[in-house]
């Protein structure tokens, strides 16, 4: 629930505060750039509304209307902050957009000058009507009046102050040079720097103020707006009518021709309006279209108004220039369809790009080349004809026994000879061509180059290479078949399906579909293990090496099929790793280098590979920075350079909601991303209900030597003693390592410091922030309590997820309510810790759609019933396991020992303590050793 | 309604401009005494240059006027006839027979045209010497005294800003104009500007004061690239003033919009670490210590640890005391003047603070 309240005051300041909380706190859960804004510690009177209204004294912030505007602006909505905050925010960029694009007016009040904000624009005015409806009381709650009889401003009286007083600080700005030349440079120096007073002495000027009022009310909305519409001419006539119409300016699809309003008296219905004084309104926004659009004078020669008829210079006058300008002062023009921008009236200028004669492969660091061509709608006009439209000199001509328009800006852009040939870099070209314009003329690509778009857009399904062991599930051949198509082409690439869908052997396939030159895959440490796995059971013809370690040898990195690293090392050897030719370089978890200036950004950028792929299982789109490194590295120069993305796109995009420009992004990107998510219905039915994975995890350097400490101490006490006592011990040493595995801190029993102690929770730290950032929910189980609180902590400390952990102690209502919540609140924690033993009757957690188990019951009946906790036979959603395990430890062995068992025997085996204990002690004494793989080194 | 001119404490003057149609126009009604009136007319003209009219205003066929002269001050009316109802109804005729004519009046415009049309239809709105009438309570018994030929010279003046006026002077002020046009078209309802009380006792609600009534849904915003120059302006059509105001506001609007532009572009990635700093915060660190370091980390170019309480007991104490000399809060917050100047031209670079020059001093003021 978020406290933080921003209210504007009545001497016009920001007054930040929080609900219940002190300020310090809430803001740094939900805002913490509050904190970094410069605002003057105060302390007001707040209103809470009721039957009686009661007044209360609250300490916050005060922030000018400057400082107000930086922190509006910039805010990161995806926090949860307090809805009076995010009706601010939007009303802090609605003053923007007004001020941006000068829709406002210097007004003088009570001898100040000042600036103001107009809502002539249908946009401006419906987000401010929006707001009106949506400005919580909070965001008003300072008073003025009595203490006995406390009034606040209305909802439209703060919003419009808070926008006239950022418009006022914005236009304030401007600095006038020079001496004062006459009222209308005094008045001008009065809208500029801290000096707001403005009382004119001459005679001339004293009415000023109320004509001045009286001019910038001129267009406030009334309940009729002005509609003109162009039509085109009937039969042989040569004339363009232009009609004069009025409609309700809250319903634009009710309208009636002006001379109906006109002679109608006092009022006027109109659809489901009432217009009233419909002559004066009338006339008011006639005589402003006329000013705007000077051939309009016409229409208001006589005592009534009238339509007018164009000609065809005429025409074009209006549709070049009077739309516009009509439009921006908030009427409202219709004209044919045909002759809109994009119509099939207009001849326009189009850009026609080439490929190369291979038309296989498409390199980006070369030039493309492209042609100009003339088209009326779909169709293309030869040489000749254009030349003999060009002759006519009008933009608007009859052509094929039609009107039709020649924009002459457009056409002086095409080159005289139309068959000459320009160049475009190639990543600009291809931009160009998936979002189908180019700095405003529309682009086609040629059938060569349009091959090359279809493959990209609909892969053709390539045959598993040799050597390749398992299945793909359907839609994993498709991912595959993408691969290899991009990869073919040259054209680096994002598979970025959700978690679980197997983008690990979707690339393995594609690793070794391509023999020859070395592969490189960098991924995180704690998955090292899981990679060289992975690419033993699907492709175990290609030869692994682990680039790891103090005594790793860069002269072998050209030796092996597929390098497998780290991040660090990326990092470190960059050198090294760029002497070699790579085939694929591929980046598992690619929000790894989601800092483009970060050493490993850069580290990857700058070693060569004839295929760069990078797998995320994050929605990449989302973070657009995060979005422009992945894609400069994988085709560079396609967002174009960060600045201009940055401002271009991210801003539009992130901070304004920009529809226009996300949209274009999205064609942009379109071809070398693939996402595939596990709702996808054409997905579910391919998928398993239940997807199980193991993830095998290294241990720290400590968890290691602990390890060894537990085994050297009671392998000792186990030979030594006597059978009915072997069993305790071997138990008791089971126990221990089991502990040290999850956590050195739940072995020693100390408190501490609990990050980079341990190998599982550093993975499980990477699923937690996959899962919560993927919007999912998750059960943790673990057999212990101890462990769990550890969890619970860490979660807290490190995720700031203060997370409910149900477990034996746990009295039933509080168990109700928890599961309850888990299942129903929107608002509660996504990760729910569990730790029963039996995972207890009438536990019904179906809305996760991740388990985790922490630590595991050697007890596959056990485990079962906990996960079918969340898995449910007809549950709709597809529900991923993941059992952690540390790699060359007594858990790997284990499981393996039960794997085993199960294929033999088919049936519930019992539990694996008690295999453990039948076992000898040289039998024990392997069951327990440290593999090698068993610790991977911190990375620098 | 009466539109009152009041002048501020030094009076009125009449510009120094040259004068346009309407300013001629009214004094050349006295051209047949300018021989005769001279001494008074030119006395009128001084007083009104110096700024010795105190008061003016203006009603229906009357105008009022205070004029201080040699210690005293004069009261003066002068009256001009008013056209008859039926005068009237030709001069709405007149009006209706162009909307343009209408639209014009409305902003504030009088085409030299429509005067002389009316003119030749024998209603003149400028009246003629014999259609004028004065008092004064001066001693000169004179017609016109010096006082009454100061304030006409301040109604030409005044006319010139609003040609409206000469209509008013022949009976009929603007709100009442417009209401006999309107009748003229069949509506002969008042035109009730929405005029909306800015206050209002809070609302009866007990619960969900702070949150919307109804949700806001995502608004997409669209920050043109190119914008039509002088949009608003455009949009509302000229302004008082014409040409001359909209060459001096020209550049003020390129300025806003540019400094519109610069806000939203505004890159500020949330720094990470700070966010990690303050979860540090939930373990009980004092707050100002923790607020310090925050305002401290805010500042572009590496601080100083003290300097950071420095600034904020300079926004403090602008934020309480309102604009101060730099003396004032160096004595009041008890730092040298030196540090206290150079941090508040620091701030002022920022935008957060600026600068006002009065007579003797120049204040500081919070932005």
């Amino acid at each position: 629930m978020s406290q933080v309240q921003a209210t504007w005051t009545p001497d016009s300041r920001l007054f930040c505060w929080s609900v219940r909380d002190p300020l310090e706190l809430a803001c740094a859960r939900e805002l913490p750039d509050l904190l970094l804004s410069v605002g003057a510690a105060a302390t007001r009177q707040v209103v809470i509304p009721g039957e009686r209204p009661r007044r209360v004294k609250v300490d916050g912030l005060d922030l000018s209307i400057s400082e107000a505007l930086r922190l509006l602006t910039n805010l990161n909505l995806e926090r949860p902050v307090s809805d009076s905050v995010r009706c601010w925010s939007v009303a802090a960029k609605l003053a923007l957009q007004i001020a941006i694009s000068q829709q406002v007016a210097p007004t003088v009040i009570n001898g100040e000058a000042l600036w103001k904000a107009l809502f002539i624009r249908e946009q401006d005015q419906r987000t401010l009507e929006r707001l009106i409806d949506a400005l919580p009381t909070s965001g008003r709650s300072v008073p003025t009046g009595t203490p006995s009889a406390p009034r606040l401003l209305t909802t439209e009286r703060a919003l419009r102050s808070f926008i006239d007083q950022v418009i006022d600080s914005l236009y304030r700005r401007g600095v006038w040079p020079g001496p004062s030349l006459g009222w209308a440079h005094d008045l001008a120096q009065a809208l500029t720097g801290p000096n707001r007073d403005f009382s004119p002495r001459e005679a001339r000027l004293q009415n000023l103020p109320t004509t001045f009022q009286a001019w910038s009310s001129g267009a406030d909305s009334s309940s009729l707006t002005l509609e003109l519409r162009l039509e085109l001419p009937r039969g042989r006539a040569r004339t363009f009518p232009l009609r004069l119409y009025v409609t309700a300016t809250h319903d634009d699809t009710a309208r009636a021709p002006i001379l109906q309003a006109w002679r109608a008296g006092a009022s006027f219905k109109l659809g489901d309006s009432l217009i009233e004084h419909p002559a004066y309104y009338a006339m008011r926004d006639l005589s402003r279209a006329s000013r705007l659009w000077s051939p309009l004078a016409q229409a208001l020669r006589g005592p009534e108004p009238e339509d007018l008829k164009l000609g065809p210079d005429e025409v074009w006058s209006f549709l070049s220039r009077g739309v516009g300008a009509l439009r921006g002062a908030g009427l409202r023009v219709g004209i044919p369809k045909d002759f809109e921008q994009a119509g099939a009236r207009r001849i326009r200028a189009r850009m026609r790009i080439e490929a190369r004669d291979d038309g296989h492969r498409l390199a980006l660091s070369e030039m493309l080349s492209f042609r100009w061509e003339v088209t009326l709608g779909d169709q293309l006009i030869e040489g000749s004809d254009f030349k003999t439209l060009l002759k006519k000199e009008s933009p608007v001509v009859r052509f094929q026994n039609q009107w039709v328009l020649l924009d002459p800006a457009e056409i002086r852009r095409l080159p005289d000879d139309l068959g000459e040939i320009g160049n475009l870099p190639a990543a600009e070209a291809l931009r160009a061509v998936l979002t189908g314009e180019y700095r405003g003329v529309p682009v086609i690509a040629d059938e060569k180059l349009d091959l090359v778009l279809r493959a990209l857009r609909d892969p053709p399904e390539t045959p598993l290479p040799e050597g390749f062991q398992g299945t793909l599930r359907p839609y994993q051949t498709r991912g595959y078949s993408w691969l290899t198509t991009l990869g073919r082409m040259g054209l680096g690439c994002c598979l970025a399906d959700d978690m679980g869908l197997g983008k690990t052997v979707q690339l393995i396939a594609h690793l070794l579909d391509r023999r020859g030159r070395p592969h490189l895959v960098v991924c995180p440490t704690s998955v090292l293990g899981n990679w060289r796995r992975e690419i033993q059971r699907f492709a175990p013809t290609l030869k692994v090496l682990r680039y790891h370690g103090v005594e790793r040898k860069p002269q072998d990195l050209s030796k092996a099929d597929v390098v497998l690293t780290t991040y660090g090392l990326l990092s470190r050897d960059v050198e090294a790793l760029r002497e070699v030719a790579w085939d694929v370089f591929a980046l598992d978890e690619a929000q790894a280098i989601k800092n483009p200036d970060s050493k490993r950004a850069r580290a990857a950028r700058s070693i060569q590979a004839s295929h760069r792929v990078a797998l995320s299982g994050t929605p990449v789109e989302n973070r657009l920075d995060e979005l422009w490194s992945i894609m400069e590295f994988l085709v560079p120069g396609l967002l174009g350079p960060r600045r201009t993305f940055e401002r271009n796109v991210a801003i539009p995009i992130e901070r304004f909601g920009d529809e226009a420009v996300a949209h274009s992004l999205k064609l942009g990107i379109a071809p070398f991303l693939l996402r595939r998510l596990k709702s996808d219905p054409a997905i579910i039915d391919d998928l398993p209900d239940k997807i199980e994975r193991k993830d095998f995890v290294p241990l720290s350097a400590e968890q290691a030597r602990l390890y060894q400490q537990v085994v050297d101490e009671a392998m000792e006490q186990i030979e030594l003693a006597e059978t009915n006592e072997r069993r305790t011990h071997v138990f008791s040493m089971l126990t221990k390592l089991k502990q040290v595995c999850n956590h050195p801190a739940q072995y020693l029993k100390e408190p501490g410091r609990l990050d980079g102690r341990s190998g599982k929770l550093e993975r499980f730290s990477e699923l937690v922030e996959l899962i919560v950032r993927g919007g999912e929910r998750a059960i943790i189980f673990s057999q212990y309590r101890q462990m769990g609180d550890l969890l619970v902590r860490h979660l807290e400390e490190h995720h700031d997820l203060p997370t409910p952990f149900l477990h034996g102690g746990t009295p039933a209502e509080k168990r109700e309510e928890m599961v309850r919540s888990f299942q129903e609140d929107d608002d509660a924690s996504p990760i729910l810790l569990v730790s029963l033993r039996a995972g207890g009757t009438g536990l019904n957690l179906t809305r996760a759609t991740h388990v985790i188990h922490y630590d595991r019951w050697w007890n596959p009946a056990v485990e079962d019933q906990a996960t079918d906790r969340a898995y449910r036979i007809g549950q709709r959603q597809n529900v991923q396991v993941h059992k952690m395990i540390t790699q060359g430890t007594l858990e790997e062995r284990i499981d393996q020992l039960l794997e085993d068992k199960r294929a033999l025997a088919d049936q519930v085996v019992g539990s694996g303590e008690g295999l453990v204990a039948e076992l000898d002690d040289s039998a024990l004494r392997m069951l327990v050793s440290l593999g090698e793989d068993a610790m991977i080194e911190e990375d620098p | 309604m009466s539109p009152s001119l009041r002048g501020p404490s030094e009076g009125i003057v009449a510009s120094s401009s040259p004068p346009g149609w309407a300013a001629q126009a009214w004094m050349a009604i006295f051209d047949g005494i300018r021989e005769t009136h001279h001494g008074q007319l030119a006395r009128g003209r001084s007083l009104a240059r110096g700024g010795r009219v105190r008061e003016l205003w203006f009603s229906p066929s009357i105008v009022g006027a205070e004029i201080s002269d040699g210690g005293a001050v004069h009261t003066v009316r002068l009256r001009v006839d008013p056209f008859t109802d039926d005068q009237w109804e030709r001069v709405i005729a007149r009006l209706t027979e162009q909307i343009s004519r209408i639209a014009a009046l409305l902003e504030g415009e009088l085409p030299e045209s429509l005067v002389t049309t009316l003119h030749s239809d024998g209603l003149p709105l400028l009246p003629s010497l014999d259609q004028l009438e004065g008092d004064c309570d001066c001693d000169d018994f004179r017609l016109p005294c010096c006082h009454m030929a100061a304030a006409h010279n301040l109604v030409a003046d005044a006319l010139d800003g609003d040609p409206f006026l000469l209509l008013t002077l022949r009976g009929l002020d603007r709100d009442q104009l417009l209401r006999r046009v309107r009748k003229a078209w069949g509506d002969p309802t008042p035109l009730v500007p929405p005029q909306a009380e800015p206050t209002a006792p809070p609302p009866r609600i007990s619960s969900g004061w702070t949150t919307s009534p109804v949700a806001l849904p995502k608004v997409a915003f669209h920050l043109a690239a190119k914008v039509e120059s002088l949009a608003g302006l455009q949009a509302l059509g000229p302004p008082p003033g014409g040409d001359e105001l909209v060459q001096a506001l020209e550049p003020l609007y390129l300025a806003g919009s540019e400094a519109a532009r610069e806000s939203a572009y505004e890159s500020r990635r949330e720094n990470t670490t700070q966010t990690d700093r303050w979860r540090g915060f939930k373990r009980g660190r004092s707050a100002p210590a923790a607020l310090t370091q925050a305002v401290k980390e805010a500042q572009r170019p590496p601080l100083q640890p003290d300097e950071a309480v420095l600034i904020r007991h300079i926004v403090d104490h602008l934020a309480n005391h309102g604009p101060s000399t730099t003396a004032e809060i160096s004595d009041r917050i008890g730092e040298p003047r030196d540090r206290v100047i150079a941090q508040i031209e620091a701030l002022a670079t920022l935008g957060l603070t600026y600068r006002i020059s009065g007579n003797r001093s120049q204040r500081w003021a919070l932005g």
